[in-house]
């Protein structure tokens, strides 16, 4: 039986948000630390909200012990000179806080008109960026250079959805983000893939630092708070299933709804579910709310929050990243460290 | 007769100096806080802003300058209007073809063609309009708001591309009289080419101060920074930049054999300060470029040059020690500046 790697460590949470109001983000953060998170992030989706290595910077800046995290950013955007430039002085700044993650791109690429990346060109970059946080030449695009100013242990976390991208990750990633992980059975998927790649390096996957993305939604009922981010779990299948179906758990029953929501998702509204109601009326349409929440989503009254959190917790997954889709994040952050991250540590 | 307004920029490896240079550059009151977008060799320019805009309170802060090949124009776009939400509207987007961010990773800098398009996604994406590039279309979907966009011109073509549709023109080709007067003409023609009339822009030179007891004394002791500055003004072409036809051998020389990897490197200004006095070009280069000499010499050539309609001076600090020769730069000509 596959156990996950940090299983015999405490439980770690983190939470992000999509940062749109800059001035509001330094009260964000000040709850945010003081709510007693682990790990704070901001995703990279540069024409939906505020590019995130000027988070980032606030983030390390403002707060003195969480760890922060771009989870996650792509390749396609950015020359990997900048990233790891921007990476080092996140990392002088913070006192080494800070975790560069990456993927083959979503929504930011979607929204520019540009293909996601392939994992080979995932490889390559992210093996560019940490050579060059080693302070070491980097090879990349046909050309050779490095970055002069300073050099600093930057981890290179990889958000891997498909079996080439786990085994990418085991291979060459500092840490794994895995969505649509949080039922033991797709866990199981996901670690033999990464397995593989981390024999092919002669590491262990105990080497890596995972974590999983969460979708927690306080509500009146479990009902009511799936009902709340249908859109968002239209998202996730949308860029969890984008490529290919193969190794990733799929039953074979939901393949065409799968590739009908692939079809018609609106990526414009891609992790706004106040504007999104085109995307969640078409999860709703597909009958996909009852095969996607279990997998991401926690929803409830706090008592059912931690529940359910402990269920997942006791399976084995020990880091688990709290995504806001919620009204009023300040109060979604104290009700967690009052009611509900006490107890699941507990 | 009034002065330039006067910006100040310094090149430090640890990040974590930047706040408080920043916020005691304000405090002795430069209008500008500029930072080198350059990677490979200083901390990158967004993360750097940032901490900048933090820091401080009314001062505005721009790049100088970005590139359009490092990043793509939402990327950036993004981050500047989320600077400008930051500091209340005291960002400033500055951008050129690219020098030693761009020869640093192996690529060549942009074409005017390549900025123009560039440059017009830009303003579009911060407008909240949908912008154009490379054959797509895209905007930013959360709350934007205006960001001023500044074009670093050397080159005819460029200064009158950043006559038409910049708000603001950063020169670095020098600061002799004839450059100065010729450059603004050109910016002039290509504002109202569409239009637009040169009070649209704001001018700023960029110059470097260096405190000596002559002025040969001052360009000797910075061989380095003119190499760098020559090695930038003059890559592409010598046309219309006023460059005497006896140094343009020598000029070619200097730009072949120049290191961008020690670019305004002062700690280590051997080879390419060489490249400088070897091919007799400390004289040329020294008045064309910088301001040296005594502190009422330096004080004196402002003066010149805000009689001849320079808006703004970007001072930038290349020396060993560039925060104790930044607040020099303060503590000798800001009161002069306020005196006048």
């Amino acid at each position: 039986m596959s156990l996950d790697p940090t299983s015999s460590s405490r439980p770690r949470f983190g939470t992000g948000i999509a940062v749109r109001d800059l001035k509001r983000y330094p009260s964000w953060l000040a709850t945010a630390e003081q709510a007693g998170f682990d790990l704070l992030t901001t995703g990279d989706s540069q024409s939906l909200w505020a590019e995130p290595f000027v988070s980032m910077t606030l983030a390390a800046q403002l707060t003195t012990r969480p760890d922060l995290a771009i989870t996650v950013s792509n390749p396609m955007t950015r020359h990997p000179a900048i990233v790891a430039s921007a990476s080092l002085a996140l990392q002088q700044l913070s006192g080494g806080r800070f975790r560069y993650g990456i993927s083959s791109g979503d929504s930011a690429l979607r929204n520019i008109g540009t293909r996601p990346a392939k994992v080979e060109e995932i490889e390559s970059y992210v093996l560019a960026v940490q050579a060059l946080c080693r302070g070491e030449q980097a090879d990349w695009g046909g050309k050779r250079f490095g970055v002069h100013w300073h050099q600093a242990p930057t981890p290179v976390w990889i958000a891997a959805e498909g079996p080439r991208t786990q085994e990418l990750a085991g291979r060459i990633a500092d840490g794994v983000i895995l969505s649509n992980c949080l039922a033991k059975e797709m866990r199981e998927v996901a670690f033999e893939n990464i397995r593989r790649g981390c024999a092919a390096a002669g590491r262990r996957l105990e080497d890596l630092e995972i974590w999983y993305m969460c979708n927690l939604v306080p509500a009146k009922s479990e009902a009511e708070g799936i009902d709340s981010v249908k859109a968002i779990l239209g998202g996730t299948a949308n860029h969890v299933y984008r490529f290919h179906l193969e190794g990733k758990g799929l039953p074979q029953e939901l393949r065409h709804r799968i590739e009908e929501l692939k079809r018609r998702y609106d990526s414009r509204h891609h992790a706004s579910p106040a504007t999104a109601a085109q995307n969640a009326a078409l999860v709703e349409e597909l009958g996909l709310v009852e095969f996607l929440a279990p997998l991401g989503t926690i929803a409830g009254p706090p008592e059912r929050l931690v529940e359910r959190l402990r269920d997942v917790v006791e399976s084995g997954a020990r880091n688990l990243i709290f995504s806001q889709f919620v009204e009023d994040e300040f109060g979604f952050m104290n009700l967690l460290a009052r009611e509900v991250l006490p107890a699941v540590r507990s | 007769m009034s002065w330039p307004k006067l910006g100040i920029a310094a090149m430090l490896r640890d990040i974590r100096a930047y706040p408080p240079w920043a916020a005691e550059m304000e405090a002795a009151g430069f209008d500008l806080l500029g930072y080198g977008d350059t990677q490979n060799l200083l901390p990158e320019a967004h993360v750097a802003l940032t901490a900048m805009a933090l820091a401080t309170q009314r001062v505005r802060f721009a790049p100088t300058v970005s590139n359009p090949i490092t990043r793509h124009p939402a990327v950036v776009a993004s981050a500047f209007v989320a600077l400008q939400q930051l500091s209340s509207g005291r960002a400033v987007f500055a951008i050129g073809s690219g020098d030693s961010s761009v020869r640093n990773i192996g690529e060549r800098p942009a074409r005017v063609d390549e900025m123009e398009e560039w440059c017009r996604a830009f303003a579009d994406l911060v407008a909240g309009r949908v912008a154009s590039w490379r054959g797509r279309q895209m905007a930013l979907e959360f709350e934007t708001t205006p960001v001023p966009l500044w074009i670093s011109a050397e080159g005819p073509r460029m200064l009158h591309l950043a006559g038409q549709l910049a708000d603001g023109v950063m020169l670095g080709s020098g600061i002799s009289d004839e450059v100065v007067l010729d450059h603004r003409e050109r910016v002039r023609l290509g504002a109202e080419s569409v239009g637009r009339t040169l009070a649209d822009l704001e001018l700023w030179w960029i110059t470097r101060p260096f405190f000596a007891a002559s002025e040969e004394a001052a360009w000797n002791d910075v061989a380095y920074s003119l190499a760098a500055q020559a090695n930038h003004a003059f890559r592409f072409t010598f046309e219309g930049k006023h460059v005497p036809v006896e140094h343009e051998a020598g000029l070619r020389r200097l730009m072949e054999g120049y290191r961008s990897d020690l670019h305004h490197n002062a700690e280590r200004g051997g080879h390419n300060g060489a490249l400088v006095t070897e091919n007799g070009l400390t004289e040329f280069l020294g008045r064309r470029f910088f301001l040296g000499g005594s502190a009422d010499d330096i004080a004196s050539r402002i003066d010149h040059l805000g009689s001849l309609g320079v808006d703004g001076l970007l001072l930038a600090g290349t020396l060993p020690d560039p925060i104790a020769y930044t607040r020099r730069i303060a503590r000798e000509l800001l009161p002069r500046r306020d005196a006048r």
